[in-house]
């Protein structure tokens, strides 16, 4: 008996870490180190940065073989003391840093996911990166026809792959993943509908263009969504169960973290627009009740599906704030295809939406990733060429 | 201080490899939580924050990172995940081997109460002392001592059925 034991354990002990898995983990953490760098040691000097960072650049840019463009990063690296790719997070088409948030930021952050699933979140965020990028630009009058025809390729591109992700985990049986990702996506175009939706009259008709594709995603967004749901419904009982059982600590979990976003950027996001927000919240929280409810009665299909409404109303308060700091804008909502819908998932709220804000002139953080809740500041940093 | 931390990621990444894998009984999963853990432990340095004791940081560290992953999705049965065809790949060399007695472990463990087993994979895997476990779960030392005996015991009782 004792033997059996002891024999368990040290079958358990014999569990790796694949050696290729490994090293690969050593190369992302060594390259994170070099891109974060400790400013401060632990005896407290800060540390200038001579930075290591600018070689990994160049490893990684093509762009850098400009000689003007390595100037200009060199002074800007000097300048931000080795936190350049933070700062690059706000960077839009045509700024020197675009390259950095692109092709080092973006690269990286898409490598740090493993799963398939931490993959598709992550390129759900790409897409309503990209289309924020669109707003600001249009908002300052700055949307031009070569950009929007990248931002549209690059939304295609997007969508396109979240597709084949969605399929690959239906096959596999996945469907509660799928289910996820088409939600995630159904949530963040919403959310940029509305804002896009604001923007209508801007850029030459240019911003009209992306408000028509992105609601014809939104669309096959849901449609997807819906029958993935349906699939996870027609599951074994007991699997559906599990399965709404995880949606409720994630949607619980949404919720929180979309309280503590608003909490954080109330100041910034104005009135108005913080007390949507909040109203929003205030929804997703009885959605998630009801959810709970239909759990209990043991109709666990719906409570998944309920769950999942919980978590895309979480993440349009989100969304509604962020974008209500991103430009200076009243989000009249004149759409009455858009006003229908949210009455359908929402309750009515009083009057029309309207946000006031002012242009911040500093920069801001993107706090979509956890990790970037540690509420680092960042460096406003403009070279002239 | 960067040199520092990737010897302790060397040093400490197996075990906690190790660890995630039986609290998660996912491979994927558990290296995603390796890698998010040695990432938030370099950000917190990088901060010029200290840490005192590496490895009991890095196991709460992970342990949080697991709660979260347990939120998200709750850690389904073995019967399913092989119908989903979840098989425990492991390193090249030793493949078949250890494939089989990783699946056999992870058949004893998935039997056990969730308590008793996280405890006891802390304890016995992740080789954290019974101090270390009340702290990270947040529970009393007692509770945890019992939990353990009894996960001991539970795990005794399967392994003679297995025969």
């Amino acid at each position: 008996m004792k033997d059996n034991f002891e024999q368990f354990i040290r079958k358990a002990r014999q569990v790796r870490f694949s050696q290729e898995d490994k090293a690969r983990t050593h190369e992302l953490l060594s390259r994170y180190m070099r891109m974060n760098p400790a400013r401060f040691r632990a005896e407290g000097r800060h540390q200038v940065q001579r930075s290591p960072f600018f070689q990994e650049f160049i490893k990684n840019c093509k762009f850098l073989y400009k000689p003007m463009m390595a100037l200009a990063v060199l002074v800007v690296t000097v300048m931000a003391g080795g936190g350049v790719s933070l700062a690059a997070e706000n960077a839009l088409p045509g700024d020197v840093l675009y390259p950095v948030k692109v092709e080092v930021n973006e690269e990286f952050r898409a490598m740090l996911a493993f799963s398939q699933e931490a993959k598709a979140e992550w390129k759900v965020q790409q897409t309503g990166r990209r289309l924020q990028e669109a707003e600001k630009l249009a908002a300052k009058g700055e949307f031009g026809s070569e950009t929007a025809a990248k931002v549209d390729a690059k939304f295609e591109q997007h969508t396109q792959k979240l597709s084949e992700i969605a399929s690959k985990l239906e096959a596999k049986g996945n469907v509660e993943a799928a289910a996820a990702i088409h939600s995630s996506l159904e949530a963040t175009l919403e959310a940029h509908e509305r804002i896009l939706g604001a923007l209508r009259g801007e850029a030459d008709g240019r911003v009209e263009e992306i408000l028509v594709k992105v609601k014809v995603k939104t669309r096959e967004a849901r449609e997807a969504r819906d029958r993935a749901e349906a699939e996870v419904s027609a599951k074994a009982h007991t699997e559906v169960k599990e399965a709404a059982e995880g949606k409720l600590g994630a949607a619980q979990n949404k919720i929180a973290e979309v309280k503590s976003f608003i909490a954080k950027m109330e100041a910034r996001a104005g009135a108005a627009a913080t007390a949507d927000a909040k109203a929003r919240l205030e929804a997703a929280d009885n959605t998630l009740a009801q959810g709970k409810t239909r759990l209990e009665a043991d109709a666990c299909g719906e409570a998944f599906v309920l769950f999942q409404q919980a978590m895309r109303t979480a993440q349009e308060a989100k969304s509604l704030v962020q974008g209500s700091i991103d430009i200076e804008l009243d989000l009249d909502d004149e759409d009455e295809e858009n006003e229908q819908e949210l009455e359908e998932e929402h309750p009515p709220a009083d009057g029309e939406i309207e946000v006031e804000t002012e242009i911040e002139t500093e920069v801001e953080l993107e706090t979509d990733n956890e990790r970037e809740e540690r509420g680092r500041s960042g460096t406003q940093i403009e070279v002239e060429l | 201080m960067e040199k520092e931390f990737l010897e302790a990621y060397e040093k400490y990444a197996d075990a906690l490899f190790r660890y995630c894998y039986f609290r998660l009984s996912d491979e994927e999963k558990a290296k995603d939580v390796v890698q998010d853990t040695f990432v938030k432990t370099w950000d917190y340095i990088a901060q010029g924050k200290s840490i005192a004791e590496m490895r009991a940081f890095l196991y709460r560290v992970a342990s949080n990172c697991i709660v979260d992953q347990y939120r998200k999705r709750k850690t389904t049965s073995l019967n399913y995940l092989q119908e989903k065809g979840f098989e425990p790949r492991l390193d090249i060399r030793e493949k078949l081997e250890t494939e089989i007695e990783a699946k056999e472990v992870i058949e004893v463990l998935q039997q056990l109460d969730e308590k008793y087993r996280d405890a006891f994979i802390m304890r016995y895997v992740g080789e954290l002392s019974v101090k270390e476990i009340a702290e990270i779960l947040g529970e009393a030392e007692n509770t945890v001592s019992v939990h353990i005996h009894r996960a001991v015991k539970q795990v005794r009782l399967l392994l003679k059925h297995e025969g």
